[in-house]
């Protein structure tokens, strides 16, 4: 039984899509570089453990907001911005937490999915911001107007593993989800 | 531009070279190598505390899989000397920034002539090993020497690195009488046929292939007086790397108070008449990272996305501030400024 289907209400028919988690990235504290790891532990309500925002080290800290206990972005998005402007710019330097294919980010506001055994619901579209660019020295805010990404909450916690499936869940687990607002981002989406 | 980020470090070896002076080695905590340098690169160190300071890397260029930098204990600065120095062990978790662009040798020139006060050495140390490129290219090496201004013997340090990279060094010891004369030594290195000085090397002012190039780091003091001293001798400008942080006395006179609204929070504040940007930020408890408060070193820059800036850093390009951005530790607002924090 893999991590999608541990108690995980999907719909009966076969899901309109699954994705695959490709990375997980943490960092210890504001502008220090991420670094990936093999398998991270997602603590309900807080964020990935040792990662700057749950542990109050982030740039952003002072903006707490629910949304920002993991964020997430597609390396579709990331493909696509690099044939568009050559940054050559490395999934661990979106300082995003998972790097996800095949899933749809921008459409899974206000709803909850399941990365491996772990359910997270789409708060709001992440927002870049200039700090990422001083940060890695890359014009990428620009680039990523529109599909910067997804903040979460993390709504049950667990390990997750590059390689975990991402699929939806079940419409009535996601109206029951907390923090279902769908509002855009705002100052301070984590870098 | 550069690369802001830090790197999660393990403090490796602590080796005293002095009463005053530790070596540092850090190694990767999470990664085989640290970003490749060049020699004059410096970065920035951050304590467990958060306290982050400036220091240039003196190791060797080739062995990325350590960065090495050198701390002088300045009772009297800031503080952060004192944290590397008296809360700092081997095995401690640090976080050691990307190098940053720092002092260069000029690649044109065939004599350099390096001025170095006090603590100051460790730029020097660490751009001198550009000297050795000369022999991986097979090209007739650079003559080099350094003048290091010190208080005491005791208190000259990496002279033996110094040595090992085929640069003289002469040491003056304040306490032993021996004080260096600035304007002595640049005119030697200018008219070395009418001077009793060493120099670099023995060829004439007028030899047609003479290219000296000459470097100062230390003290402000220091600096303007090796700086008026090169421009008397006919000398070119003096390449220089400044660190020290230009503080200011508690409860001077900053500029007018000006307020801020921070978009992210949402929150209003006003920056006093005493008081920089950075530390009202932080009297609000917004953490903002920071590092030489003298708008040096880039780390407190913010975005102000409205308002008219009195710039006052030297960071900064000329983009860079059209796109409004500043240095929280130096810069303030002629108006009511709106920062995206």
């Amino acid at each position: 039984m893999t991590g999608a289907d541990a108690g995980v209400t999907t719909p009966a028919s076969a899901p309109a899509w699954r994705g695959t988690l490709s990375a997980v990235f943490v960092a210890e504290a504001a502008g220090v570089e991420m670094h990936a790891l093999d398998e991270a532990r997602m603590l309900e309500g807080i964020g990935i453990e040792g990662d700057r925002y749950a542990t109050h080290r982030g740039h952003y800290s002072h903006l707490w907001h629910v949304d920002r206990q993991v964020t997430l972005i597609a390396q579709e998005t990331i493909d696509a911005l690099n044939a568009e402007t050559g940054l050559g710019l490395e999934p661990v330097e979106t300082r995003r937490n998972l790097v996800t294919a095949g899933a749809p980010l921008g459409d899974l506001v206000g709803t909850t999915f399941a990365v491996g055994e772990v359910l997270l619901h789409g708060g709001r579209l992440n927002v870049p911001c200039r700090y990422l660019e001083r940060l890695i020295d890359k014009a990428v805010f620009e680039p990523l107007v529109g599909r910067s990404g997804l903040n979460c909450s993390i709504v049950r916690g667990g390990v997750i593993r590059p390689g975990d499936a991402i699929v939806p869940v079940h419409a009535t687990a996601a109206t029951d989800a907390p923090g279902a607002t769908g509002a855009p981002g705002t100052v301070g989406d984590r870098s | 531009m550069t690369v802001r980020l830090l790197i999660a470090a393990r403090v490796d070896r602590i080796t005293p070279l002095s009463p005053r002076v530790i070596r540092i080695s850090l190694r990767p905590a999470h990664r085989a190598a640290f970003p490749a340098f060049e020699p004059g690169d410096h970065v920035q160190l951050q304590h467990a505390t958060g306290v982050r300071r400036d220091y240039s890397l003196i190791g060797f260029p080739v062995h990325p899989d350590r960065y090495e930098i050198a701390v002088q204990r300045e009772p009297n600065g800031r503080g952060g000397s004192l944290l590397f120095h008296d809360a700092l062990s081997e095995g401690d978790e640090v976080f050691v920034s990307y190098p940053q662009p720092g002092l260069r040798l000029d690649p044109d020139a065939d004599e350099h002539l390096f001025i170095a006060g006090g603590i100051g050495v460790t730029a020097i140390a660490g751009v001198a090993h550009a000297l050795t490129a000369d022999m991986t290219t097979g090209a007739a090496p650079a003559a080099a020497v350094a003048h290091l201004a010190v208080r005491t013997p005791a208190d000259a340090v990496l002279v033996d690195d110094l040595r090992s990279l085929g640069v003289r060094v002469e040491v003056h010891a304040s306490s032993l009488g021996d004080r260096l004369d600035v304007a002595a030594v640049l005119d030697a290195a200018a008219h070395p046929a009418t001077s009793t000085l060493p120099s670099p090397t023995a060829r004439p002012a007028t030899h047609p292939a003479r290219h000296l190039a000459a470097y100062v780091c230390g003290p402000a003091g220091l600096m303007t007086a090796v700086a008026d001293a090169a421009s008397a001798a006919g000398l070119p400008p003096v390449r220089s790397e400044a660190f020290a942080a230009t503080t200011t006395a508690p409860g001077e006179r900053l500029g007018a108070t000006f307020p801020v609204y921070l978009k992210g929070a949402a929150r209003e504040l006003v920056v006093g008449e005493t008081e920089s940007l950075l530390a009202a930020l932080h009297r609000v408890k917004v953490p903002l990272e920071y590092s030489c408060e003298s708008g040096v070193c880039g780390s407190c820059v913010v975005e102000s996305v409205s308002g008219e800036i009195d710039h006052r850093d030297l960071c900064l390009s000329d983009t860079e501030r059209a796109g409004g951005f500043l240095a929280a530790c130096v810069s303030r607002g002629r108006t009511r400024l709106e920062i995206m924090l």
